[in-house]
């Protein structure tokens, strides 16, 4: 049944990816919210404890629900971007705000206008998944902030949908470095460590290299407005790794994940390890461009009973959350930590996605 | 100078949390109604993988919620666990989306009830509350009062038996009052030694309920009201005289008078050694993650402890504070400590992260009083006073 999970905890929400993507820049957000929708984040899904807080809450009552929650959602922004002095500012709705309908694209112009910094609105309903709430953060933000460039920059590119929630805080450093490391200028990490002037000046980028899927509407975007190429591929850095042996006949591997990485992940068990038949299976936004005949998206939890009796894989590659509902019969299934999926339930370490560190961790966890 | 001495009571438990009451009810299962923002940030309050297997998810848009049309949807999930769980009962949990709209829970529960044949309770957290003026409680239930609704008739037996209400955790037999019970013949009841509903409605037939928390309360005054259950408080944590007036209470219910002077000597003299190491001392009270600080602090105040500071969060389970007491002693201050889990406020800076124990033996009385005495000396004893 569509929205029922019997034994699956929900996956981190929207609210949350636009909470994530603030919380490393310049910028503040404020959700227009009685509580904590947008902000329990820090406390939840959160692995950089060492980030200050740059997401604030109106906290409305039911009687501003009658009157408006505008006045609160200024009050808030004034007093937030007084004490942080930020260099542009989100507002956004959550599950509450959907049922009154806040006019936020005013409260941002209001905002802008008094504050002399750019802001804008973004529309999010806390029942989608993470992945929207990314997507539609970098978009608007894209939208806001990129500047018409005044130049090209040779070898650039701008890395998008780079996000601690799919990749976990160590990449949204190893990776830019490794792009450095290899000739190649990096303008922007969107999703990741970035600032305004960084945002703002993405468009200097030769070419967009997209990470997660979350990524590719403003890749789109970037390309249709400012001519940028986009390549939807995560970096793994695996290249001067040989082939180990042929292992055709080893069986089939399905990866429940993020489509972008788990294709990452399914590139080297071919061209690394020699696997062949792989299925990319995502409960996440899936690109069909990128998706190979085999892969599927799963709606709910009921389905992927029927998935995995119909498809029968020999190992499974998930989060130890999605490992538990897999059928005994499946010979090895190998821990990929995820943290929308599983980063409240269960500890939290992530294997690096990229260079020595993802064949190493792929050579321990595979027969 | 004197020396700042941070003191706080480690051995509080997890405390209550709707995801944690909810699936505590003996046979039931629980279902999380409400958009994936609540549904996953509810789960950190979670015991962690204890609720897996016991609470189902019901993601409901905003067209869903506004149209009515997650009355139906949940019918066809409670049917669905129904053949799948075959749970006894179920218990629902629903957001600040069907407050907003004012959901007539009663209404549904009526309805589930009849179409499935087995009790539904419904628990509604509405966040929003929280920002009215004069505030309003957040759920319209306590946590032990929501769980309480399940027993619905009172079915009196023949032996006296007494219910100790306060927490899901198992009492630890080997404690003071247990012994008490057992000398005079008193049978003792706890929902944790419940295996199945029918099991826990048995609890309707006690004599008497104990509450030994106070935020179980309203679980007593409610089982009164309905089922005219008399009730009787054991929760002064800190006050050996006042525990001793509670089981004085308590006994003479049943017409028995406890000799309690052997207890109360051996309290006086180690609370009198304690107050003495504590004489050159200036106490910040980490109540973060306690019960009733400020109970900690009047107590110490009394004796003439300097407190200087008492640190709450919103973890401090400080159910009922006791207003205008820090008008009597205006050198305490409350800081109230940023969290990271939680609610989300308008302070800056980094919040912290409050590591809740998962695990605890719950004790009551002078036992605990004294398990209380032991950690506070050991605090003591490691800063050197």
């Amino acid at each position: 049944m569509k929205g029922f999970a019997r034994l699956l905890p929900p996956f981190t929400p929207d609210v949350c990816g636009l909470s994530s993507i603030i919380e490393r820049t310049d910028g503040i957000a404020v959700f227009d919210d009685p509580h904590s929708c947008g902000t329990c984040h820090f406390g939840i899904e959160e692995t950089n404890r060492d980030l200050d807080v740059r997401v604030f809450v109106s906290h409305f009552s039911d009687i501003d629900l009658v009157f408006g929650t505008g006045e609160k959602l200024i009050k808030a922004a004034d007093a937030a971007a007084e004490a942080l002095n930020p260099a542009f500012a989100v507002f956004a709705s959550g599950p509450i705000t959907q049922l009154c309908w806040t006019d936020l694209e005013a409260a941002a112009e209001a905002f802008s206008r008094s504050h002399g910094i750019p802001a804008c609105a973004v529309y999010l309903t806390g029942n989608d998944y993470y992945d929207i709430g990314l997507g539609q953060t970098m978009l608007t933000l894209g939208k806001q902030l990129i500047q018409a460039p005044q130049r090209k920059l040779p070898d650039s590119v701008n890395i998008i949908g780079l996000t601690s929630l799919d990749f976990g805080d160590r990449a949204l450093e190893d990776i830019p470095a490794m792009f450095e490391k290899n000739g190649k200028q990096v303008v922007c990490v969107w999703g990741g460590l970035t600032d305004f002037k960084r945002m703002s000046a993405s468009a200097e980028a030769e070419k967009n290299i997209v990470a997660a899927v979350s990524g590719i509407p403003l890749a789109k975007y970037m390309k249709k407005r400012f001519g940028i190429p986009y390549e939807t591929a995560f970096p793994t850095f695996t290249n001067s790794v040989s082939v180990q042996a042929d292992r055709t006949g080893d069986g089939k591997i399905v990866i429940i994940g993020e489509q972008i990485s788990s294709n990452g992940i399914r590139t080297v068990l071919r061209r690394q390890f020699g696997y062949s038949n792989i299925e990319v299976w995502s409960f996440f936004q899936m690109s069909a461009k990128d998706q190979e005949p085999q892969d599927r998206h799963i709606e709910w939890e009921d389905q992927l009973a029927g998935l995995f009796a119909a498809s029968r894989p020999d190992i499974l590659i998930a989060d130890e959350l999605i490992n538990r509902l897999a059928p005994e019969s499946i010979a090895r299934k190998i821990r990929l930590p995820h943290v929308p999926v599983s980063k409240t339930l269960l500890p939290y370490s992530k294997p690096p996605l990229y260079g020595e560190g993802l064949i190493q961790w792929l050579a321990d966890a595979l027969p | 100078m004197r020396k700042e001495v941070v003191l706080t009571i480690r051995n509080e438990g997890p405390g209550e949390s709707v995801y944690n009451t909810l699936p505590s009810v003996p046979g039931s299962r629980t279902i999380f109604v409400g958009p994936a923002v609540c549904t996953k940030h509810g789960l950190g309050t979670a015991n962690e993988l204890d609720i897996i297997g016991k609470v189902s998810y019901l993601l409901c848009g905003p067209n869903e919620m506004a149209s009515g049309q997650f009355e139906d949807k949940l019918l066809r999930a409670c049917g669905e666990l129904m053949k799948t769980d075959h749970p006894e009962c179920l218990s629902i949990l629903m957001m600040c989306q069907n407050a907003v709209m004012m959901t007539n829970y009663q209404a549904i529960e009526r309805r589930i009830e009849e179409e499935l044949g087995i009790p539904a309770k419904i628990m509604e957290v509405c966040r929003i509350y929280s920002n009215c003026d004069p505030k309003r409680p957040v759920m319209n239930y306590t946590h032990q009062e929501f769980i309480y609704r399940f027993i619905e008739e009172r079915r009196l037996g023949g032996a006296p038996t007494v219910n100790m209400i306060g927490t899901r955790f198992r009492p630890d037999d080997h404690n003071d009052i247990f012994d008490l019970f057992r000398q005079y013949g008193i049978q003792v009841n706890h929902m944790s030694y419940c295996g199945s509903l029918e099991e826990f409605k048995r609890l309707g037939g006690a004599s008497l309920n104990i509450l030994y928390r106070r935020n179980a309360e309203p679980a007593g005054i409610s089982l009164q009201k309905r089922l005219g259950m008399p009730w009787l408080p054991l929760r002064d944590y800190f006050n050996f005289e006042k525990i001793a007036q509670e089981y004085r209470a308590v006994f003479s219910f049943f017409g028995k008078a406890p000799d309690l002077q052997s207890r109360l000597d051996p309290c006086r003299a180690r609370k009198e050694r304690l107050v003495k190491r504590l004489g050159c001392a200036e106490v910040v009270i980490d109540g973060r993650l306690m019960q009733n600080p400020r109970e900690l602090a009047i107590e110490l105040l009394k004796c003439g402890v300097r407190v200087r500071n008492i640190q709450i969060s919103e973890l401090t389970w400080d159910e009922e504070p006791e207003q205008g007491w820090l008008k009597q002693y205006p050198e305490v201050k409350v800081e109230k400590i940023l969290p990271a889990f939680g609610k989300a406020q308008m302070k800056l800076g980094k919040p912290q992260v409050l590591k809740v124990p998962k695990r605890f033996i719950q004790q009551m009385g002078f036992t605990r009083w004294n398990m209380e005495m032991d950690d506070l000396e050991a605090q003591l004893e490691e800063v050197g006073l």
